[in-house]
């Protein structure tokens, strides 16, 4: 689908009223929109709007909610600049959870060890001049994709399902440029520099991870707690910066911080060879005789029972988006990926911005 | 195809930008071949205009990029911007190699203020791009030059222990490609003359800025190939910018002696006199290294950008006398123009020595301009920049001239009886004995007398 661009957008209220808009416009249902609610921290002042949104096909829910001053997760840092907006996925939606909290939705990722929920989430000037980019798959799964773009720096949320490989139960995937506990600015200033400093890839893996996939992978279900998401990070529950689920998702982008002889590393097929090695590294997915990038899948893997012996299966593609070098591609705009003629526009996204923290590494979004 | 050709003055670069997208885009001068304007604007996104390609539906994107550069000023401006410093220093393997580390940029460790440039100078820099894109700066184009693996003067920071490290410091956006220029201040005489020579491919740009001549091809030269070659692209300019240069530096507080350090800065000045800015025939290289960029770069049949060189113009190190068993200062002394080694790229038919260069038939011959490979996986002339010829003996005028019934412009390497090399420069000089010096002064001088290049004005 056409992708839509709203620039001049003061802050993280303001993205979600646009938010909802193109989503509404796309075939999402929205459940809340937009509504105040209430600080997790007991007060009785709102803090806060909830945009709960369900996908035309029934099977994704999310529920976006911003941060004006206060946490919105149970376990956050930098939270004395809580200014920003939080996503959870859920595989049903309640208006009014138990808790009382915006969170507490059906079946929403947990930590293994904290049983607190996580979620991803950006930081947002609340008196800046954001562009939003907003971007939605439809066929063959769903996925909603939010880039926010301040200073020339962009975060990234997105929302969706799998474009499943065989049959299994599961399917949802939540990405962000950082997970719920990192999900504020150190920066009081929101300075561009130190934001990026704090992002990780979209749908990539990486130590603090940020995407997050349901799936009923053997017999974790089972366990006691139950586990129902895999992370796309380490397989350690000590320190919730990691936010470890229980089980493991792994991506072909991965970062720097997942070194190839660690432990917890999944050797799938990835493209840390084809990704720039520094912030001056065009990477290996571009060619210098016709300025092609090429649209590398997303293939999602998760850790078999039993976790000890590290094997991974495919499990599914994340549906229309692909990892790019942009080498030769603007932020935004719109290219023709396929060579020489497809007909097939794809809008491109860096990670956080060209030759930045992660190099030329973007993706693009098929329209 | 038809050359066009037309003349006049410009006041400055912006001007002469001016002048050339209302010319090259008119459709009633260039009919089919006119160009398209894609945009126009300041520095670092530039002009850029659309051109025909190779073949017919094919397309290549000519690039001008002005400049004012001042010395101590716009590089630290460009460079100290905090994303800059992230990219290139902080998180850098070639700087800090700290990434992802936060920083403030207020607090860098740099020993004096950061800077690649020897001196100050309005530029226009030359470029040619395979892709278009809007939203990317001029230099970002798709299909433009590469220059990450520049090596300039590096740079000092300080470390906690009081030590000073070396630190190889990028280059502005732009700088690197084929450049013309005028002095900071603008043109000598308020206005420099210029002359456009172009077809649907190509434009030749020749500017005199009071009898201070420079010159320029930008588009697809003609090479000798059966349409194999994807995009045969040259960008000429007047000079790449760099120049060798020398600094003594002391690395740590216990240091005796000073390390003589040589490396390449960016001097854009008309008058600077090293051989790094001149003609295409006589193209010279600031350093005898592969892959260094000159006035003449060459798009090759893999996609990568090539500088071509018949010269090497460094600089060499000359201790101070010592008195008391150190030496305290170093003296870089510019060496005479030298033929390169490592560098396997050449012009013909200059790429080897004109002093004797006469044409069997004994009269003015005007020999094409050609490009020659000569590294270990490939041996041969790729092809030659049409409209721009060498001639067989020394000119006698310069500016338009007729021969044999047809007009050129004759143009000498910079200005009028420039000095191939100068011996004895900075002060010191080797070889006190005059007879030697005098054969060096005459061969100098033959071979100065041949560095001309001939464009023709009319088809």
């Amino acid at each position: 689908m056409a992708y839509q661009k709203y620039t001049g957008l003061v802050d993280a209220a303001a993205i979600l009223t646009k938010v909802s808009e193109f989503a509404a416009a796309n075939g999402w249902t929205v459940l809340q929109n937009c509504v105040s609610d209430l600080p997790i921290d007991g007060s009785s002042n709102s803090d806060g709007v909830l945009l709960s949104l369900k996908s035309a096909d029934g099977t994704v829910f999310g529920q976006f909610r911003t941060a004006a001053g206060k946490k919105i997760f149970p376990s956050q840092r930098n939270d004395g600049n809580a200014y920003g907006i939080g996503l959870v996925a859920s595989t049903a939606h309640t208006d009014k959870p138990a808790s009382g909290y915006w969170y507490d939705q059906p079946n929403a990722p947990k930590h293994v060890g904290t049983q607190e929920v996580l979620g991803v989430g950006i930081p947002v000037n609340p008196a800046g001049s954001h562009t939003l980019y907003c971007n939605t798959i439809t066929d063959p799964a769903p996925l909603l994709i939010v880039s926010v773009e301040t200073d020339g720096v962009f975060q990234h949320l997105a929302l969706g399902a799998l474009q499943k490989i065989g049959d299994w139960d599961g399917g949802l995937i939540l990405s962000g440029s950082r997970n719920s506990y990192n999900m504020f600015t150190a920066s009081k200033t929101f300075d561009a520099t130190t934001i990026e400093t704090e992002s990780v890839p979209l749908f990539s893996m990486t130590t603090n991870a940020a995407t997050f996939l349901r799936a009923d992978i053997d017999a974790a279900p089972l366990r006691n707690p139950s586990v129902l998401w895999a992370s796309a990070g380490p397989n350690d529950a000590s320190n919730i910066s990691y936010a470890y689920t229980g089980k493991q998702l792994a991506l072909p982008v991965k970062t720097s911080e997942v070194p190839a002889a660690a432990k917890w590393n999944a050797f799938i097929p990835d493209y840390s060879k084809l990704q720039s090695q520094n912030t001056t590294d065009s990477g290996r997915n571009v060619n210098t005789l016709n300025c092609i990038t090429v649209n590398m899948n997303l293939i999602a893997y998760v850790l078999r029972d039993p976790d000890g012996l590290r094997n991974f299966s495919p499990v599914g593609y994340v549906p229309g988006v692909y990892f790019i070098s942009m080498r030769n591609v603007a932020p935004g705009q719109m290219y023709e990926i396929s060579y020489p003629k497809s007909g097939l526009l794809h809008q491109v996204f860096p990670y956080t911005r060209r030759r930045g923290i992660y190099g030329m590494d973007g993706f693009s979004v098929q329209q | 195809m038809a050359i066009k050709i037309t003349k006049g003055t410009a006041a400055s670069f912006d001007n002469l930008i001016t002048q050339i997208i209302t010319w090259v885009t008119d459709k009633t001068v260039q009919g089919d071949d006119a160009w398209t304007l894609m945009r126009n604007e300041p520095w670092p996104r530039g002009t850029i205009l659309k051109a025909a390609g190779r073949e017919s539906g094919e397309y290549q994107y000519i690039g001008l990029l002005p400049n004012e550069i001042e010395k101590g000023k716009t590089y630290a401006d460009w460079f100290l911007q905090k994303k800059n410093l992230a990219t290139h220093f902080v998180w850098s393997p070639n700087g800090l190699n700290k990434p992802g580390k936060d920083f403030d940029a207020a607090k860098m460790p740099f020993v004096e203020t950061p800077d690649i440039f020897e001196a100050s100078a309005q530029v226009l820099h030359l470029g040619i791009f395979k892709q278009y894109s809007a939203e990317l700066d001029w230099q970002e184009q798709g299909g433009g030059i590469d220059f990450s693996n520049i090596k300039l003067l590096p740079l000092q920071y300080m470390q906690e222990n009081g030590g000073k490290v070396d630190y190889n410091p990028p280059l502005l956006p732009g700088c690197g490609y084929p450049t013309l220029s005028i002095d900071f201040t603008g043109p000598t005489i308020d206005v420099f003359k210029f002359w456009l020579v172009k077809d649907a491919q190509r434009l030749i740009i020749v500017m005199n800025n009071a009898e201070v001549w420079d010159s320029a091809f930008l588009g697809q030269f003609e090479p000798y190939d059966g349409g194999e070659y994807a995009f045969p692209a040259a960008v000429v300019g007047g000079t790449s910018g760099l120049v060798s240069v020398g600094r003594n530096y002391w690395y740590s507080p216990n240091q005796r002696s000073p390390v003589p350090v040589i490396g390449m800065r960016l001097d854009y000045r008309p008058q600077q006199w090293s051989l790094t800015h001149g003609i295409a025939p006589f193209a010279t290289a600031a350093g005898d290294a592969a892959g260094i960029p000159t006035q003449v770069m060459l798009c090759h049949p893999d996609g990568t950008w090539q500088g071509y060189a018949n010269y090497v113009q460094a600089i060499t190190a000359v201790a101070d006398h010592v008195c008391n068993g150190y030496v305290t200062n170093y003296h870089f002394v510019r060496q005479e123009p030298a033929r390169p080694q490592n560098i396997k790229f050449r012009i013909r038919p200059t790429e080897n020595d004109i002093e004797d260069f006469a044409h069997g038939y004994g009269k003015l011959k005007l020999e094409p301009i050609e490009l020659l490979q000569m590294d270990s996986e490939c041996r041969g002339i790729l092809g030659k920049l049409p409209y721009m010829f060498f001639s067989s003996r020394p000119m006698k005028e310069y500016g338009e001239i007729t021969i044999s019934g047809k007009k050129y412009l004759s143009i000498p390497n910079g200005w009028e009886d420039r000095k191939f090399h100068i011996p004895g420069h900075a002060g010191v000089v080797y070889n006190c004995d005059v007879d030697t010096l005098l054969v060096q002064e005459r061969r100098i001088e033959k071979i100065s007398k041949m560095m001309n290049l001939l464009i023709r004005l009319e088809e």
